[in-house]
């Protein structure tokens, strides 16, 4: 079970120019959580829509173990799920008559979507609200809903735009859990710009900016490249803005004693009395999209 | 495929705006049957009293009063309605005549006036076209009214269609198999077929309202990347889409029309779609039919008017990337037609009107007018009578439209 991308490339033509929203990426995913990770408009929508087959590539070549998507046609959509970032429910649907329709899109027997609708309602704690209109639900729920079409057809490869928008820290943490009991024999790619989504729970990261992949790796592997460059300092809270304008901060945090401790990115004597701190993703991710 | 037909079926028809379309279609029926006999007024005199009377009652009335002039038009009718014509016209000089009672017109006027108007036209002069007094058709001419329909449909094209010898061949031939003697039952007015006509464009109109979100509504909302991710959403779901749209169509066409021909033939009389449509609209309406006859060929009109328009609308709906657009298009193209015959006009207006789905549906384009007029369009060498193009036209269109809505449809996003 492999997807594979050889040089992929996504041009629009905007006016009269020409703009490069995916550019010449190559990449090879296995089974396990994978997280793509990329600021808003780093080209994560646009490819994921490439890998699940809506969107052309403008060059390049994308293949399901070895055979090339478009010549897998429905065989290659009998194995994919997607839960598009935003996507319209029909209103006049109740969460199971939506379920019964995807169902039907994927091919699957009476039969067998009406088990798998009760069995997903069940994982996804949806029972109690199959007969309420989606347009009625919470945002977690309707994600919780998104998430049941897309598991409808059991899929081998699982793809997730922006899949934790909208939702609470709660369900996020539900959410992740569920991918994870989901990912075991199964490629899940999650597209991000939130790091704690993937930090604890991608097998393999890969890093996009500017349609590009910077870098791939596993999250130990990619923060090692961060050692020694991550440090915590006190300072006066009316110093702040100061140490703002002269590192790049990725966390500030007021303590009890009135001083306040930040988080930088950069060098140890940048800030007097500063300690090394074990990097993380959200680290590596400021250092490659810095907010100022 | 009937699986996701089904389900297709099932969400369309969820629709609160279909649902509410549909109730409209229904509802028109009724009232678009119904509306003409309101018009219908009957005015006598009661002891020197002038007393109108309106809607089914009037209608009623002139039934009764028309009864002499009921059944075959035979030329001795119309010698005999001549009579009183020129009897009364030679003591009261004409109809507007103060003096010339009412009870007197009701009695031998208005019984013949249905039939004479014919007569009236088929006098016509065949250099100028205009029709001579009454005093001036004599007992005589009465008698040769037939024959004098032919003569007047070769004078007429000779007017119409002076640069198009082949067209005057054709109208004459067409005319030649008209059967006669003529037929006339009193009651059903032309305005019914015209309210026919008006239905069938609000019922289409109300079809591509239902058809135009189709496609569009999925872009908009984005639902379409999660259809286009599954097995069956791409070329089968095109397909699906495009039969719940025309299976919404049928069905709408189909009770709506029963109801709109029961009721209106209901009000009028059933034994009114006997009578010829030379006596209702013109003597030298080309076809050989009667209001019956007349009245199903509008609705095959109509009905491969509204599947072409559906299948025009749905492929507007996937080439079109919101609901907004795509509606406001097919408003557009559903006007478009009378426009054409409104602002362009002439033999260009024709043409584009004719190549529209939608063109044999509106206001004075309609079928029903082309059916009772001599316009006949080039195509090629042929000159061909603009309602044939009016139904084959739109015929030719639906597969062409269909493909163009899958194509379209499959390609997007590409």
């Amino acid at each position: 079970m492999e997807l594979t991308l050889e040089h992929v490339s996504k041009q629009f033509k905007e006016r009269k120019n020409r703009k490069t929203a995916v550019d010449d990426i190559s990449l090879q995913l296995g089974p396990g959580v994978w997280g793509l990770l990329g600021a808003n408009g780093s080209g994560k929508t646009t490819l994921m829509r490439m890998i699940c087959g809506i969107m052309k590539p403008t060059c390049g070549r994308i293949c399901y173990d070895g055979v090339s998507i478009d010549d897998l046609g429905d065989a290659y959509r009998d194995v994919i799920g997607y839960l598009p970032q935003e996507f319209g429910f029909y209103p006049e649907f109740t969460v199971q008559q939506y379920l019964e329709y995807i169902a039907a899109l994927k091919g699957l027997t009476d039969k067998q979507a009406r088990l798998k609708i009760d069995e997903l309602l069940t994982r996804l704690s949806l029972e109690e609200v199959r007969r309420k209109r989606i347009t009625r639900l919470s945002g977690g729920m309707k994600r919780r809903v998104g998430i049941g079409q897309a598991l409808l057809n059991d899929p081998e490869f699982l793809v997730l735009d922006e899949p934790t928008s909208g939702l609470d820290p709660g369900e996020r943490v539900r959410f992740r859990n569920l991918l994870s009991e989901f990912a075991h024999n199964r490629i899940v790619l999650i597209s991000t710009h939130i790091v704690s989504d993937i930090e604890y729970i991608a097998t393999r990261n890969a890093i996009m900016k500017n349609g590009s992949i910077l870098q791939t790796g596993s999250t130990q592997e990619l923060v090692v490249q961060m050692e020694g460059k991550v440090f915590e300092a006190a300072i006066n809270p009316h110093d702040l803005s100061r140490w703002e304008q002269k590192v790049q901060v990725v966390n500030v945090r007021n303590e009890a004693d009135g001083s306040v401790s930040l988080r930088y990115l950069g060098n140890p004597d940048d800030i007097p009395q500063a300690r090394p701190q074990e990097p993380r993703l959200e680290d590596l991710y400021l250092e490659l999209f810095p907010r100022r | 495929m009937w699986k996701l037909y089904r389900q297709e079926m099932k969400r369309i028809l969820r629709t609160r705006s279909t649902l509410l379309f549909l109730a409209a279609t229904l509802a028109l029926s009724a009232f678009m049957a119904w509306v003409p006999v309101t018009y219908e007024r009957y005015t006598y005199e009661e002891n020197g009293r002038k007393i109108t009377i309106e809607g089914p009652e009037a209608l009623a009335r002139k039934k009764q009063m028309e009864a002499p002039s009921a059944g075959e038009v035979t030329p001795q009718k119309l010698a005999e309605g001549l009579s009183y014509y020129h009897k009364n016209l030679e003591i009261y000089g004409d109809f507007y005549n103060e003096d010339f009672p009412l009870t007197l017109k009701v009695q031998e006027i208005y019984p013949w006036r249905p039939l004479l108007q014919r007569l009236h036209e088929a006098m016509a002069d065949p250099v100028s076209g205009l029709a001579p007094e009454y005093t001036d058709i004599s007992a005589e001419d009465a008698l040769a009214f037939y024959d004098r329909c032919q003569s007047h449909i070769a004078d007429l094209m000779r007017m119409e269609q002076k640069d198009n010898p082949q067209a005057q061949r054709t109208a004459v031939r067409m005319y030649e198999k008209v059967k006669m003697p003529f037929y006339y039952y009193p009651g059903y007015g032309s305005n019914m077929t015209e309210y026919e006509g008006m239905y069938l464009f609000l019922l289409m109109f109300l079809c591509m309202m239902i058809t135009a979100p189709l496609f569009c509504c999925e872009y908009q909302t984005g639902a379409d990347d999660i259809l286009r991710s599954t097995r069956h959403g791409r070329k089968r779901l095109a397909l699906v889409k495009i039969l719940a749209a025309l299976s919404i169509g049928i069905a709408a066409f189909i009770p709506c029309m029963f109801l709109f021909q029961i009721i209106s033939n209901s009000l009028f009389g059933w034994e009114c779609r006997q009578t010829s449509m030379q006596i209702l609209f013109s003597v030298v309406s080309l076809l050989d039919l009667n209001v019956g006859e007349l009245q199903n060929l509008i609705m095959l009109s109509g009905f491969i008017t509204l599947l072409a328009s559906i299948c025009f609308t749905l492929f507007l709906s996937a080439a079109c990337r919101n609901t907004t657009i795509a509606t406001g298009l097919t408003i557009a193209f559903a006007l478009l037609p009378t426009l054409f015959y409104m602002l362009i006009g002439g033999i260009l207006g024709s043409y584009l009107r004719v190549l529209l789905p939608s063109g044999a549906l509106g206001g004075n384009n309609a079928f029903l007018y082309a059916l009772t007029d001599f316009e006949f369009l080039k195509a090629g060498p042929l000159s061909v009578w603009t309602p044939w193009l009016l139904l084959a036209v739109p015929a030719l269109e639906i597969p062409l439209f269909l493909w163009l809505t899958v194509r379209t449809y499959c390609r997007r996003s590409m």
